[in-house]
């Protein structure tokens, strides 16, 4: 992930400081940078949100839809849940590696990552509940996310995103009738109602998981690194943490190091910590842009809107 | 002495990394291969069958140092309409970046893709696809046969359709039955039986070394000198199938005939391993 | 369930194929204890060779190292080039890139031939997972490719993990400089309790897997990988688990690999 190239001075500069506890922007180890979150962004999606985190133009940025749509049940599949499909896409824009083909590995991991957190009973959605119709219909969920802007820790970024974007989703409802054709045989049908009113939003949302990714530096580790700080990253550890203090997934990247037992126990420990921080900061974030949605949605909507209030 | 022994053996070493084709000419000039075989020589072939558990049929063939690995995957389908009663065999070799250096990972190169096809031509010459119908019309097996290759070492196309031949009379099928309502097909596992090959192929390859010698079962570093290839197929009694030149080099036809004659021999060799 | 892509560079069977409904029912793995009857805590029989493919005599195309690993019914070929010319002609250190791929008839379902994104994520998987092994800063401006094949598979963390400890061996037959030989092993939870090394049916069951790989004469996990929900306890315990059994295994490709040089 890391694309600037530093001097041996820069990075030294920065291994001593993680090794000493201070970093290049003035944070602590375990500090994160300030995150902005809207909802709400795309009115064709059935969910969506944009999180940034550090400042305006300096800063990560990621988009992510939810769409809903209905499947029919081909056989082979599960019988009775719905799925999830997961699409991350780094745009050519935020970073110069990513033009052309350059992206593909990237996409690829982050893809697999998302899936691996958010497609699962690990991730608290109720899979159940999008089933319309065992062996016949079931909703199926994509999340698409695209990478606008990199400046270090896509990752967090990336579950910020998905978690209040899959918080915000709302599905239409759908009424299930049992018709009687002409053999007799009883035949459940259904029907999508079509009014932007009428919506359930999804379920077992409280109970998605919150990701910390962890960046080895020297012999130290921090959270959130910024772009610099991962150019000389060794290894990476993401930690997947649910409401209810459960390690949902864990994965760790990087081609450089592994990490000694020690230091991973104290990394497990502090990933509970920050999580728990983290949970209460997604919340004051996540209502405070429903309530700006909410005010928004009282005056008139131009295209300007998104342009405004990003 | 075993200082000096080795000191050849490392000249000889270098002799060959720089100077590949000379070194090949050397030991030809001598009525004699690199790896000490005559000129009509084959290498041994060994054939293991039904190791993989997750293909229907499976077998591993070595021919000298070419290792390939042919797994069938059976899977259920509807018909053609012109032919209601035969099943689809599609066979493909995959020459991965593994086998050897020569190939590159993603689409099939282009002697893979020969190979693929021409083992299918041979493919269609000795399976019954009739044999795979499940319900005339309505359902048949479709069969994909994958033959892998994890080491390259010449003569890929004789092990590919051993290992095919193999593979085929391992195949088992389970017992199909067509739910006309659904249109489902169940099948038991329980009661697999065989389908067996209509008749076994006997593949030997000949080549055309430098333009002036005539040898059987090239490897690859005499493969890269071949100016001409000749791949010879017999059924298992004894006719002639299937004979295929490749490349410039000129073969006449008492050449011909005599490796005709040579690969007939080389058809009882392997129907002993088979 | 396979749907047929069109390639015209290959054999194509027809447009649309399924496999049938087996009508015999799958036998309930842990109903009364392991399948194959192990113990909670066995590995599945090990057996490693090195060397299957390399050349017997100096040949610019084959490897310059490999080997090829059972792990019960897990097999996986793999095959070492390198180190060679790099892309990068200035870089500072080597660079390792791995390629994955399941045969299309190494799994219980019909594979594509084409590689699907699961076979991209393993293989960079791989690499996160050996590179910290390599003395990568030895070989400056070349690279090193591992390509591994996996001719059957029966559970996928492990085979994973058996793609690791092959390429490990490989690595050492092609004398690549490495800090210590990484060994893996994986283990999915039942209920509440953690089974080493899954079969296919006995994690198709499970709620959550683990994979662990590290270098145990250096002490360091090199990789670690949790799918699925579980407490932090639990998770610490299969980590210390899981390290326990790559010690194990590390044994045994270590036993293997000296007794190669004697």
């Amino acid at each position: 992930m890391a694309s600037l190239i530093l001097s041996p001075a820069e990075q030294d500069f920065i291994i001593r400081g993680v090794e000493s506890g201070l970093r290049a922007d003035g944070r602590g180890s375990l500090d994160r940078r300030e995150v902005s979150l809207r909802t709400g962004m795309i009115s064709q999606a059935n969910g969506s949100a944009r999180c940034r985190i550090g400042n305006l133009g300096v800063g990560t940025d990621v988009l992510v839809g939810v769409k809903a749509e209905v499947n029919t049940w081909a056989p082979g599949e599960p019988e009775d849940v719905g799925s999830v499909v997961c699409n991350v896409e780094c745009s050519p824009s935020a970073a110069q590696e990513f033009e052309g083909r350059g992206a593909e590995e990237i996409n690829v991991e982050l893809t697999q990552l998302l899936d691996r957190i958010f497609n699962g009973p690990q991730s608290g959605i109720d899979l159940k509940k999008l089933c319309i119709i065992p062996k016949q219909a079931y909703w199926v969920l994509h999340i698409d996310a695209l990478v606008l802007d990199v400046k270090g820790n896509i990752v967090d970024t990336l579950v910020w995103a998905t978690r209040a974007a899959l918080l915000s989703t709302s599905l239409p409802r759908v009424v299930v009738e049992t018709i009687a054709d002409e053999m007799g045989n009883m035949q459940a049908e259904f029907d999508v109602v079509d009014d932007p009113e009428d919506l359930t939003p999804l379920e077992g949302t409280e109970r998605l998981p919150i990701s910390v990714t962890f960046s080895q530096i020297g012999k130290r580790y921090v959270v959130d690194a910024s772009e610099q700080e991962e150019a000389v990253a060794q290894a990476r550890i993401t930690v997947a943490v649910s409401p209810a203090m459960e390690i949902c997934a864990i994965q760790k990247g990087g081609i450089l190091r592994g990490f000694p037992p020690s230091l991973l126990s104290e990394i497990l420990q502090t990933a509970q910590r920050i999580a728990r921080e983290e949970l209460t900061r997604f919340g004051t974030h996540y209502s405070q842009a429903e309530r700006q949605l909410a005010s928004q949605a009282e005056e008139p909507n131009t295209g300007s809107t998104f342009l405004v209030t990003f | 002495m075993a200082e000096s022994g080795q000191q050849v053996a490392c000249a000889m070493q270098t002799f060959e990394r720089l100077h590949p084709t000379e070194f090949q000419r050397r030991f030809l000039a001598q009525n004699t291969r690199h790896d000490g075989r005559e000129f009509m020589q084959f290498r041994p072939v060994q054939v293991v069958k039904g190791a993989i558990s997750t293909a229907q049929g499976s077998a591993t063939v070595r021919v000298g140092n070419t290792t390939v690995v042919c797994g069938i995957k059976a899977e259920v389908c509807e018909p053609d309409v012109k032919r209601p009663t035969e099943g689809y065999l599609a066979t493909n070799v995959e020459l991965s970046p593994m086998c050897s250096a020569q190939f590159r990972a993603g689409a099939p190169s282009e002697e893979a893709q020969v190979a693929s096809e021409h083992v299918h031509r041979l493919a269609g010459q000795m399976f019954d696809l009739t044999s795979l119908c499940i319900e005339s019309g309505r359902a048949v097996w479709s069969l994909a046969a994958d033959i892998v290759c994890i080491k390259h070492d010449g003569g890929i196309l004789d092990a590919a359709v051993v290992a095919l031949v193999a593979a085929l009379e391992d195949l088992r099928l389970p017992k199909a039955e067509l739910d006309l309502g659904t249109g489902m097909v169940s099948a038991d596992r329980t009661m697999a039986t065989h389908v067996g090959v209509g008749k076994r192929l006997f593949p030997a390859t000949f080549a055309l070394v430098d333009d002036a010698y005539v040898v059987a079962d090239a490897d690859d570093s005499e493969e890269r000198m071949a100016t001409a290839s000749l791949l010879v197929v017999h059924d298992d009694r004894g006719r002639l199938v299937n004979v295929w030149k490749r490349g410039g080099g000129m073969l006449s036809s008492e050449t011909i005939a005599r490796c005709v004659q040579r690969a007939r021999e080389r058809m009882t060799e392997i129907a002993q391993t088979l | 369930m396979a749907s047929n892509v069109f390639d015209r560079r290959r054999i194509n069977g027809p447009q649309r194929s399924v496999e049938p409904l087996y009508t015999a029912k799958a036998a309930e793995p842990f109903a009364n204890g392991r399948l194959d009857g192990r113990a909670l805590d066995q590995v599945r029989p090990i057996f490693i060779k090195t060397g299957p493919l390399d050349a017997q005599s100096p040949s610019a195309s084959a490897p310059s190292g490999s080997a090829y690993y059972e792990q019960g019914k897990i097999r996986v070929s793999c095959a070492i080039y390198g180190p060679r010319q790099g892309r990068q002609s200035n870089a500072r250190m080597g660079s390792f890139d791995c390629d994955f791929k399941y045969a299309p008839f190494s799994c219980s379902w019909r594979l594509s031939h084409i590689k699907s994104s699961d076979e991209k994520e393993i293989a960079l998987m791989l690499e996160h997972a050996i590179g910290p092994a390599i003395r990568l800063e030895a070989y400056p401006k070349a690279s090193i490719d591992a390509f591994v094949t996996v001719i059957e598979s029966d559970g996928k963390a492990a085979t994973i993990a058996a793609a690791i400890n092959c390429i490990s061996a490989a690595l050492a037959d092609a004398g690549i400089e490495l800090y210590d030989s990484v060994a893996a092993c994986s283990m999915s939870m039942y209920g509440t309790q953690w089974v080493s090394d899954c079969s296919q049916a006995e994690e198709n069951a499970s709620t959550c897997s683990l994979l662990v790989s590290r270098m145990p004469s250096v002490d360091e996990i090199t990789y670690l990988l949790q799918h699925g929900k579980t407490t932090p306890e639990m998770t610490t315990q299969a980590i210390q688990a899981c390290s326990n059994d790559c010690t194990r295994v590390y044994a045994v490709i270590c036993r293997y690999l000296q007794a190669t040089l004697e």
